[in-house]
């Protein structure tokens, strides 16, 4: 009897573990936000496919496309994107899980775009490409743990190593390019990826800097914000949260806006990082708000959607549960509405006046 | 309900405790891991060291067993004779299963927590923080290193992992039924066999298929296993390595309970009784006290 209830223990083991394994953490399904590109509004979905659509709405084209695949001699598959679209010199730049840093050449007409190039960091890539102002440096992290830099040409120029990934987008200004590693350093690097200063935090960085006069604004695991000088890597002055700071500040004049995962939006004083107010969401915010005027629109995780006084951070509107799923996904100003994507790739046109919103296609029209 | 019990006192105590773990390791997850096998083994110990008395004391009541199955061929009433030894004994035959049942939830979970802690995706790194308490100590470890001797202990397991968790579990079953005498009963004996091989094959598969975290988990509590059984009894003498301690002939009168070493040694009167049930309670009784005292005399 009891060899036949011993025997019966590791297949239990096996039953259950197969059973643990439907449910819980799933594979990549990516974040990247709504960004314009000339007539287009270009958006990741939630299969690793960039899709171009009007302003309409209406879907013009998918990437990966049948060229792209001939291009490159396979069937491409990105598994996911999580950084913005970078558009630079009528190019776009994403990069996908599956390593690879892809540049695009747009068509004039909206037509498919061609793959001019892709480059392998061998390592999943989180964060979106920084391009120069010439568009003559590309600089992208990887979670193979470095920073590359590579030319128009897709060639690489250099290669500096962190010591964890690098999910964090990086952010030019002047002559130095700056980005954030989970090895809790953010690292200032001239063009030749030479390291000109860096600064440690407690915890890892995944989110990106924002340069603004001088001073680059930051957020870390270790739930503050930081201010550091842009050409020395001086601490200005850090503001404590009450979780992680994952998404990138918002700045305008002299107010830094920070979101935090403790589902609050914070409003900061740039020259000293006194508060100005405060706002709770009631739910963690992994997203970048967008400033739109003097509204400032935030989604936290539940896809609450809340138009915000930027001066005093009074509510203005708010729509509980305005998505279907999560939203994550930066949001975007794009001639003059916002643009909210969720986690099942959906997007919400947000009207940052009236407080509504209306569907733009999406994976459901795509 | 069950979900919210699952969650709240299984995964996210489960969690932080190996990020902190984690963290006093030096960084490293494997580590980490190692740490926490060995506290789950101390934390369930006393149910171990019930599974290796019951173990040992169905060791000496082996011939009596042995004895009842070649009386009796009415499998209900061997059945019945022999829960009644084992009652008279004092154990519990179930005992032998806790440790092993109390590993189910521990695995189950286990395989849970290391998807979460170990997730490459940025979206597990959302579902990570939600079950992080919220304390720096925690929360300023993430991303944990992932790599423990070469291997991603997040990405399945590999073979030189597999056969390692595969050759431990083989040996800890081998020195467990080296225990006792070998079942007289043929399929009995067939299923102690087949117990042998399939247990490695399938803790060597689940390592290959799932995260190699769990296989790390399994090899160090097997090696832990294996180890409490040469301590407790010496197991391993049986499968041909030399040992030293408690030889298995002192085990039935020094470790388990004195009512199982009395009942190894059953007189034939009062066994005739049990056999018969030609007697009273309170007669049976009485000749168990009478055997007791002359036993006690004896010594």
């Amino acid at each position: 009897m009891f060899h036949v209830k011993r025997l019966s223990i590791p297949a239990l083991f096996a039953i259950a573990v197969v059973a643990a394994s439907c449910g819980g953490v799933g594979g990549p399904d990516g974040w990247g936000g709504p960004v314009a590109a000339d007539e287009l509004i270009v958006v990741p979905d939630n299969d690793g496919n960039l899709a171009a659509r009007d302003q309409q709405g209406d879907l013009q084209w998918l990437f990966p496309n049948e060229a792209a695949n001939d291009a490159a001699g396979e069937t491409l598959d990105l598994e996911a994107i999580y950084g913005n679209p970078s558009i630079a010199e009528q190019r776009i730049y994403i990069g996908g899980f599956d390593h690879y840093l892809y540049a695009l050449d747009m068509a004039e007409d909206n037509s498919e775009p061609d793959l001019a190039w892709r480059f392998n960091t061998h390592g999943d890539i989180v964060g979106g490409a920084a391009v120069n102002s010439d568009g003559s440096l590309i600089v992208i992290g990887s979670s193979d743990h470095g920073v590359y830099g590579m030319d128009a040409d897709g060639q690489q120029l250099w290669r500096f190593a962190t010591g964890e990934r690098v999910w964090s987008t990086p952010a030019f200004a002047d002559d130095l390019v700056y980005v954030g590693s989970m090895d809790h350093y953010i690292y200032a690097l001239d063009f030749e990826g030479n390291e000109v200063w860096s600064f440690e935090t407690d915890a890892a960085i995944a989110a990106s800097p924002v340069v603004v006069d001088g001073t680059v604004y930051i957020g870390s695991y270790d739930r503050a914000i930081y201010a550091l000088e842009a050409d020395t890597g001086d601490l200005l002055w850090q503001f404590e949260t009450e979780n992680w700071v994952w998404a990138e500040a918002v700045v305008q004049e002299d107010t830094v806006y920070v979101a935090s995962l403790d589902g609050s939006l914070y409003a900061l004083l740039t020259e000293n990082g006194d508060l100005l107010w405060e706002f709770e969401t009631g739910d963690g915010i992994r997203a970048r708000p967008a400033l739109a005027g003097d509204v400032l629109v935030v989604a936290n995780q539940r896809g609450d959607i809340i138009g915000i006084d930027a001066e005093s951070g009074d509510e203005l509107w708010r729509m509980d549960e305005a998505t279907p799923a999560d939203v994550l996904s930066d949001l975007s100003l794009i001639n003059e509405a916002v643009y909210v994507r969720d986690e099942d790739g959906d997007l919400l046109e947000v009207d940052p006046e009236e407080g509504s919103a209306s569907d733009f296609g999406g994976d459901r029209e795509g | 309900m069950i979900g919210f019990i699952w969650e709240e006192v299984l995964i996210r105590p489960m969690l932080n405790l190996l990020v902190i773990l984690t963290n006093i390791a030096f960084g490293n997850f494997g580590l980490g891991l190692i740490l926490f096998t060995i506290i789950t083994r101390v934390v369930t110990f006393p149910l171990t060291l019930r599974q290796l008395r019951a173990t040992r004391a169905m060791t000496s009541l082996k011939p009596r067993i042995d004895e009842i199955n070649k009386k009796y061929k009415d499998p209900r009433r061997r059945s019945e004779e022999t829960m009644k030894v084992y009652r008279e004994a004092g154990i519990n035959p179930l005992g032998c299963l806790g440790p092993m049942l109390i590993q189910i939830p521990i695995f189950i979970a286990l395989y849970a927590v290391v998807r979460v802690a170990l997730g490459n995706t940025p979206e597990s790194f959302i579902d990570l923080e939600e079950r992080l308490y919220n304390w720096s100590y925690i929360e300023n470890a993430i991303p944990l290193d992932d790599h423990f001797l070469g291997i991603d202990l997040g990405a399945s397991g590999g073979i030189p992992l597999a056969i390692l968790v595969g050759v431990a579990t083989w040996l800890q079953t081998k020195t467990t039924y080296s225990l006792r005498s070998a079942p007289t009963d043929p399929m009995m004996q067939q299923q102690q066999q087949m117990m042998q091989w399939m247990m490695p094959l399938i803790f060597g598969y689940i390592t290959i298929t799932f995260p190699a975290g769990l296989g790390l988990y399994w090899l160090a509590t097997t090696i832990i296993g294996i180890v409490l059984n040469y301590v407790a009894y010496g197991g391993i003498k049986k499968v041909g390595i030399p040992f030293i301690l408690q030889p298995e002939e002192e085990a039935a009168t020094n470790g388990a309970s004195p009512a199982v070493a009395a009942a190894a040694e059953v007189q034939p009167e009062v066994e005739q009784a049990l056999d018969n049930q030609a007697v009273s309670r309170s007669k049976l009784k009485k000749l168990r006290r009478m055997e007791n005292a002359r036993r006690r005399s004896k010594r």
